[in-house]
């Protein structure tokens, strides 16, 4: 999800789950198949049940997976005659700060035509949106950087 | 809902070609299509195999194969039509309209769902090579069991039967992870504003289908475990000489083997409302009704089983408690067909080729769930119980809920997908070619089953000729007339009249905001539903 005013640009995986609705249907998942592996153990196909708990800790993994990213976040913000770049991955905040006047937005292109955006300046760079951003995102965040730079020149 | 204008741009290409492309993509429309065409073409396989079946029903005596191979094609064509071509076909949909529908840049996992849909062909391939096999004499040919694998004849069956349990678990596994991945997008991804009881009917749909597979594919993935070390590990699980029980696999079987007629519906019941709206240019009727109704079948669905081995013998108390259970779907089932119906009453109705496939799907459908009443009662299934009236009623209730379904998904749908409209006169061929030609094979398995004509025989009384000619007569040309539905796909992917960004005039909903066909990267701006 990528939002871009004239000061700042986010961009944030969708996260519409909140902890407590996976909660709900991660206990209901468990309850359901849990009973029914529980039930056909009792009765003796005791086989059921690897399977069903092999298949729950699936489904757990892939919340976990997908929840532990949902604070997830890079922000780009103008500050005064600065850049400021925000990155949040995994509770862990990294900051980079860039001179207006300095910064170089550059979009290269990799591997499987994949480009990645990077802003830095003096030998210090910062890529921004790797997983978060597709090709054309990263383009429209590019020329809205240049776009910002150029006018505080 | 209305939505905030999406900004598109040109399509860039960040992604591999030609074959590696499709190797290693983890674009949810890239794997949709990568599902939608392998359905198809397993069901060209699965149903050029039933034409060997009709064609050996054509008259009475064996003419073209015998018995034991008349067998393995009944098992194999029903295996590979339930699990290779109608579940692909509904995940194509799922992987190329869910994250479109709820405004999701992807599906949650992309890695996931390429390994999903990579587990599909080796699967069919173990379905299918034990025929092959049999050719060069290894072995004695593919299962001979039916789809059901019911033992003693599936421990004492050939190799055969060890493919398709080894199929089987690669055909779980690719569900299972089918399943995850669309619970976790439906939870996770959607766009801003869209709230659960915002989301489109096909979301409601998978999420409840996502549920019974999981719920349900354990159980199977267990029951053919034990069979397969009763085959050659010396337990005796189903063997009532070892102590073990044969019809405790009926019952493991069944309560994977009836969610899964609903795990195959209840993505059709989600995106038939939305097309019914669209052709009848009003809003959908009873939306929460039918989410609720949709809760109602997923819950009864696994609570139902037994009804399908009622002649196996079971206290009474249980035949009344599956009998009354099974019926008791009729309820939730009749609030759908009221609301699909008023979605209709009084609309500006105008009938292409989707909602020609969509109203005949309604007709033919509610055939099949009418039959199935008659099959849900103890006494009359004693009679009808492995005749061919159970073979006409599922396929009103597989192929016409089902596969016509999914043909209505795929005009609908299909010019958003490539761009082009369809060639509208040949898809109402097809609709009329198939509706007609359906029919003419099924009505008459009504009449021959009411007679007692019992299924997977491959020879019969004289009495029952006629009617077996004519069955057969309209699967040669209900086969032949999904050729048509292949060249019209084929024509409209390769070119045709530009199609609009809504397709539709009264098209409502996230995917067609998008153009036709939508760009790679489906949403460049998040969409917000108010």
């Amino acid at each position: 999800m990528l939002s871009i005013c004239e000061t700042q640009c986010i961009t944030k995986p969708n996260a519409s789950a909140s902890t407590e609705s996976v909660l709900k249907l991660l206990l209901s998942l468990v309850v359901l198949s849990g009973l029914i592996a529980i039930g056909f153990f009792h009765i003796g196909a005791w086989m059921v049940l690897p399977f069903a708990g092999l298949e729950l800790v699936l489904v757990v993994l892939a919340f976990v997976v997908v929840l532990r990213h949902r604070g997830d976040y890079e922000k780009i913000t103008f500050v005064e005659n600065h850049v400021e770049i925000e990155q949040s991955v995994l509770g862990e905040i990294k900051l980079a700060r860039f001179q207006c006047y300095w910064t170089r937005v550059t979009l290269r292109e990799g591997e499987g035509g994949k480009t990645s955006l990077w802003i830095g300046s003096h030998n210090e760079e910062v890529e921004f949106g790797r997983d978060t951003m597709d090709n054309v995102q990263r383009e429209q965040v590019a020329s809205h950087l240049k776009r910002m730079l150029l006018k505080t020149k | 809902m209305s939505t905030t204008t999406v900004a598109h741009h040109d399509e860039h290409h960040d992604h591999p070609t030609g074959i590696m492309r499709w190797l290693t993509t983890t674009n949810h429309k890239d794997i949709g299509t990568m599902y939608l065409t392998f359905s198809l073409i397993m069901f060209l396989v699965g149903g050029s195999m039933i034409l060997g079946i009709r064609a050996e029903l054509f008259k009475p005596g064996l003419q073209l194969m015998n018995p034991e191979f008349f067998n393995q094609l009944i098992g194999v064509h029903a295996l590979i039509m339930i699990f290779a071509a109608l579940m692909p076909a509904a995940t194509g949909f799922a992987n190329w309209m869910l994250p479109l529908q709820i405004g999701a840049p992807d599906m949650a996992l992309p890695r996931l769902n390429n390994w999903g849909f990579w587990i599909l062909p080796p699967s069919a391939i173990l379905l299918t090579l034990p025929f092959t096999l049999a050719l060069f004499g290894v072995g004695d040919g593919a299962l001979a069991t039916g789809w059901t694998f019911y033992p003693p004849l599936s421990v004492q069956g050939g190799i055969g039967v060890d493919f398709a349990i080894f199929a089987v678990h690669l055909l779980g596994i690719s569900s299972v992870l089918g399943s995850i991945n669309i619970i976790v997008t439906i939870y996770n991804m959607r766009a801003p504003g869209m709230t659960l009881m915002k989301m489109p009917m096909f979301a409601w749909g998978w999420l409840i289908t996502a549920f019974l597979l999981i719920a349900t594919i354990p159980v199977l993935a267990g029951a053919v475990t034990m069979l397969l070390t009763d085959r050659h590990f010396g337990t005796h699980f189903f063997d009532a000489a070892g102590g073990g029980d044969p019809i405790m696999f009926q019952h493991l079987f069944w309560f994977f083997g009836h969610p899964e007629v609903y795990i195959l519906l209840l993505p059709v019941w989600g995106f038939i409302p939305q097309i019914l709206q669209t052709f009848s240019r009003k809003p959908m009727y009873g939306y929460k009704a039918q989410v609720y109704s949709l809760w109602a079948i997923g819950a009864l669905a696994v609570v139902v089983w037994a009804h399908h081995f009622f002649t196996a013998g079971m206290p009474v108390p249980a035949l009344l408690y599956f009998m009354y259970s099974t019926m008791a779907i009729s309820l939730p089932l009749a609030v759908l067909f009221y609301c699909w119906i008023r979605t209709m009453w009084k609309g500006s109705m105008s009938f292409e080729t989707p909602m020609l496939f969509t109203v005949g799907w309604i007709i033919l459908f509610g055939v099949g769930g009418l039959t199935g009443l008659v099959l849900a009662d103890v006494a009359a299934d004693a009679q009808y119980h492995n005749s061919y009236f159970v073979v006409a009623h599922f396929h009103y209730t597989l192929f016409a809920g089902g596969i016509m379904g999914i043909m209505a998904g795929v005009y609908y749908w299909l010019p958003k997908m490539t761009g082009h409209m369809y060639n509208e006169k040949l898809g109402k061929l097809h609709f009329w070619l198939t509706a007609i030609s359906f029919n003419v094979t099924f009505i008459p398995q009504f009449f021959v089953g009411l007679a007692g004509m019992p299924r997977r025989i491959p020879d019969y009384a004289l009495q029952f000729a006629e009617f077996n000619m004519i069955s057969s007569i309209g699967a040669f040309v209900l086969g032949l007339s999904q050729l048509l539905f292949v060249y019209i796909i084929i024509s409209c992917v390769k070119g045709g009249q530009k199609a609009t960004d809504k397709v539709w005039e009264g098209a409502e909903g996230l995917e067609w905001t998008l153009p036709s066909p939508p760009p790679y990267h489906s949403f460049t701006e998040q969409p917000v539903v108010k």
